[in-house]
């Protein structure tokens, strides 16, 4: 994996990147948390000390992504997880080993898992169809939030 | 002995701008061809063909290759990318009678558009420097999609020193569409008009040059009617001026 | 449904319409043209691979819908293929009916535009609302969508505010930031109280029965994971083979359709328990079995031809009077059940064998024949089709096919005459001949807008014997 191309295409899909460890990682999300109310995703592992909100009701909705692609800057996430859809930012976490550098590794994840709901995200979302002005957010998350995970 | 061209003057050049054909004539035998105009020449068909009316093109298509078939030449030149087209991608398509199924194979692979004809041949051809001007080509559909003719006739105009020759991203129909411009005439003065209000403030050129009759009657017209007074010349004839 | 005439002239005189659709068009070309330069130098190769790709979905469609309903069956989903728009609708209506009562939400779907799907449900009773942003407007402003990807492109962000004011009761605004908020704060409420959303697809995969989904907004991702009943509706064509396919398909869609080098979310859904898809067939079945037309079918509802073509460009989609506008929409026309009137006659005239094997044409449908003119068959859309649907030779072909308009078809007869040159010596020598005042009136129609146009004095023939002799 390589930072600098994996944070030019986030960049540029507007997703912002932090950079954290195994030991740090819970305290780092709860440093960039604040005070938000916060939807823990069920297939979170990490565990976090933050009370559980809704996610119709939460101010940020933390999950796993399960893969990240560099070339696209997308990641995998469950699709029913609304922890990924429903709060205004989203954060999702993600182990350094599950990036991986192209597009069609993901078609090869979800391939070998029939039967599995996916979603692929790439950014925040976003509408250009008001005279093609380029909006964000439309219906789901306004911010979207990466932290790797490495060593 | 110099190699035979036979010419190729579509119907709208013959009858509306006849100097072009005289030009592209005395640029194919400066390119060291013996010129050759069989008689009889008509009309390609493609008004008919355009217009859904197959059968009929037969009619066109089988004088066309009846008489250029006949002419003993090494290639046949034509100022038309549309013409050509018609001839090299579209008269397959029609219900030949297999003795012009056999004239199309050998007259189909002789048929040059004009600058291919100099892009293969013309390279001798030298010309005064003409600017600084900036000029327009404008890629004419045919030619530049069916054909797939793109860097040639830039490659022409860039010979000629001082000169700044810009063109269109993507290829703009200037709307003439054969008989699209007479059955909608209204949508069809509209594409040339967005056309030539895009070229004029996007390029501002100084004049326009156009590899094809259709376009050029299409374009120059509208230009005339509406009041734009930027010079616009066939290809071949802007070439001429300038040998 | 006004007349051809009335519906391009109409058109042509709104230059509010010009103005939005150029802008918008012009701007979906320049990303598109930015993201092939920057990431894809090989287009050309790939648009080959996707050709390839959906050529087989057409080549082997049965057995590909066989395979996937195995897979939607095995997890415990309903799969139909339904042979016309009143089955499919009646299907839907039961589906929904034990979730009357609340809010059904919908994501867009060219296939329920064609079927006037929502429509038919709200005159039950049904309160559904769209939810794309663009697909809402128009819900909104009571007209179908103008393109298939972009529905509101024919409105400026003034009369959308307007709509909005309208609807929405709300303060008049035109900032597109306000404007998209409003839509996010009336449809979120919709979103978290629907028991049943209703969405198209934009490919179903053959091997796993998986419905995938293309989107910016997030309003697909709401409207399939928040209720607990989805119907899906799409057509015989919208089925690819495998995952791997998608590598291609999903690279190019989005850069066709938006600009874009992803879009923002793609869901793959697999399709089981609580979910249920219908995919029509209506006239899509005998195109498919048309050797000649098939093709047309390869279509993944890009809009990209929309953008690119020069008499969209100017007329926008509603002047084309059909569910599908622009390049592909003339194309397609010719073969589509616009109501059930066309789907009875076709069936009929297939049933008593009058379909000759370049049909399978919808009737003689006057509309359809009549959009046939809306191109000056500059190629543009061909070229620039992610999967190559040979878009303008078609057109050429279906005008060819077309019944053709009787004085017309006379005066093109006669015409032949011109090939021989001793006629069109004549004929031109009798212009050359007409007195300017009259030759003026007859060129009117030209003059008007280009000008006069008059033959030279002596055609090319004549001035180069002159200039041999």
């Amino acid at each position: 994996m390589e930072k600098e191309t994996l944070l030019v295409r986030a960049e540029k899909a507007g997703v912002i990147v932090h950079w954290t460890s195994p030991a740090r990682a819970a305290d780092d999300i709860r440093a960039f948390l604040g005070g938000r109310t916060v939807c823990i995703s069920s297939e979170l592992t990490l565990a976090l000390t933050e009370s559980n909100t809704a996610p119709a009701d939460a101010e940020a909705g933390v999950a796993p992504a399960h893969r990240w692609a560099q070339e696209t800057a997308t990641a995998v996430v469950s699709g029913p997880d609304l922890a990924t859809l429903l709060p205004p930012v989203s954060v999702l976490i993600v182990d350094g080993k599950n990036i991986v550098p192209s597009f069609d590794d993901l078609m090869d994840f979800i391939h070998l898992r029939p039967g599995r709901w996916f979603a692929c995200v790439t950014g925040p979302s976003r509408t250009a169809d008001i005279e093609k002005v380029l909006v964000i957010p439309a219906h789901g998350p306004k911010e979207l939030h990466l932290f790797v995970v490495e060593q | 002995m110099p190699p035979k061209a036979a010419l190729f003057i579509p119907c709208l050049t013959a009858e509306l701008e006849p100097e072009t054909g005289l030009h592209m004539a005395d640029l194919v035998e400066r390119a060291g061809f013996e010129v050759h105009v069989p008689e009889g020449q008509t009309c390609c068909g493609q008004p008919w063909f355009n217009t859904g009316y197959r059968k009929e093109t037969l009619a066109f298509a089988s004088r066309f290759l009846e008489i250029f078939d006949a002419a003993a030449c090494d290639c046949i030149v034509s100022p038309s990318g549309s013409c050509v087209s018609m001839v090299r991608k579209h008269y397959k398509e029609l219900d030949l009678a297999p003795a012009n199924r056999q004239r199309l194979e050998r007259v189909g692979p002789r048929l040059l558009e004009f600058t291919e004809f100099m892009a293969l041949h013309g390279s001798g051809l030298r010309f005064k420097p003409g600017g600084p001007r900036k000029v327009y080509y404008h890629p004419s559909c045919h030619l530049t999609r069916e054909l797939g003719v793109k860097a040639a006739p830039l490659d022409l105009l860039n010979r000629i020193e001082g000169l700044t020759v810009t063109t269109d991203t993507e290829p703009l129909c200037c709307g003439f569409g054969g008989t699209f411009s007479v059955k909608m005439p209204e949508l069809s003065a509209a594409m040339t008009a967005r056309k030539v209000e895009q070229v004029q403030s996007e390029h501002n050129p100084d004049l326009w040059v156009i590899p094809d009759a259709s376009c050029l009657l299409q374009i120059h017209g509208w230009m005339r009617a509406h009041g734009v007074a930027t010079p616009v010349f066939h290809l071949v004839d802007f070439l001429h001026a300038n040998l | 449904m006004p007349t051809f005439k009335d519906a391009i002239g109409g058109a042509l005189k709104d230059e509010v319409l010009r103005r939005n659709l150029i802008k918008a068009t012009s701007h979906s070309l320049r990303l598109r043209r930015e993201v092939i330069e920057a990431r894809y130098p090989h287009w050309e190769a790939m648009r080959e691979k996707a050709g390839a790709i959906r050529k087989r979905s057409l080549d082997e469609n049965a057995a590909l819908w066989e395979q996937a309903r195995q897979a939607i069956e095995a997890r415990g989903g309903s799969f139909a293929i339904v042979p016309d728009r009143a089955d499919v609708i009646n299907r839907v209506r039961k589906e929904l009916a034990p979730f009357k009562g609340a809010p059904v939400v919908k994501s867009k779907s060219m296939v329920t535009e064609e079927l006037g799907l929502r429509e038919e449900l709200e005159r039950d009773g049904f309160e559904i609302y769209e939810t794309d942003l663009g697909e809402l407007i128009v819900q909104f402003e009571e007209r179908p969508p103008s393109h298939i990807t972009a529905p509101a492109i024919h409105l400026s962000r003034e009369q959308i505010g307007r709509i909005f004011e309208k609807k929405l009761n709300v303060p008049y605004t035109s900032d597109p930031v306000a404007l998209t908020a409003m839509a996010r704060r009336f449809l979120r409420e919709k979103f978290l109280v629907a028991r049943a959303g209703i969405t198209g697809a934009n490919f179903i995969v053959a091997e796993s029965g998986t419905l995938v989904l293309l989107e910016n907004e997030g309003n697909i991702r709401l409207t399939t994971a928040l209720p607990e009943r989805i119907v899906a509706v799409t057509g015989l064509e919208k089925i690819v083979p495998t995952m791997d396919d998608l590598k291609i398909l999903l690279r190019m869609l989005p850069v066709s359709a938006t600009g874009q080098f992803q879009n923002c979310y793609t869901s793959f859904i697999p399709l089981g328990k609580g979910h249920i898809l219908l995919a029509l067939d209506g006239w899509r079945s005998r195109l498919l079995r048309n050797a000649k037309y098939r093709e047309i079918l390869m279509c993944i509802r890009c809009g990209a031809c929309l953008n690119i073509c020069p008499v969209y460009g100017l007329v926008g989609g509603h002047a084309y009077r059909s569910v599908y506008p622009g390049p592909i929409g003339v194309i397609t026309g010719p073969f589509l059940h616009e109501s059930k009137k066309e789907e009875l006659r076709s069936k009929k005239a297939e049933e008593a064998n009058k379909d000759t094997e370049n049909h399978g044409m919808s009737s003689d449908s006057k509309l359809a024949s009549e959009n046939l003119k809306l191109s000056s068959l500059c190629g543009a859309c061909t070229d620039i089709c992610p999967v190559g649907v040979p878009i303008h030779s078609t057109i050429l072909k279906l005008r060819a096919d077309a019944p053709k308009p009787f004085w017309e078809h006379r005066a093109f007869s006669a015409g032949r005459a011109m090939s021989r040159p001793s006629i069109w010596r004549i004929f031109l020598g009798l212009i050359r001949m007409m007195p300017s005042g009259l030759l003026r009136m007859a060129a009117r129609p030209w003059a008007r807008q280009r000008g006069p146009l008059a033959p030279a004095r002596r055609s090319f023939g004549d001035l180069w014997k002159k200039k041999r002799s």
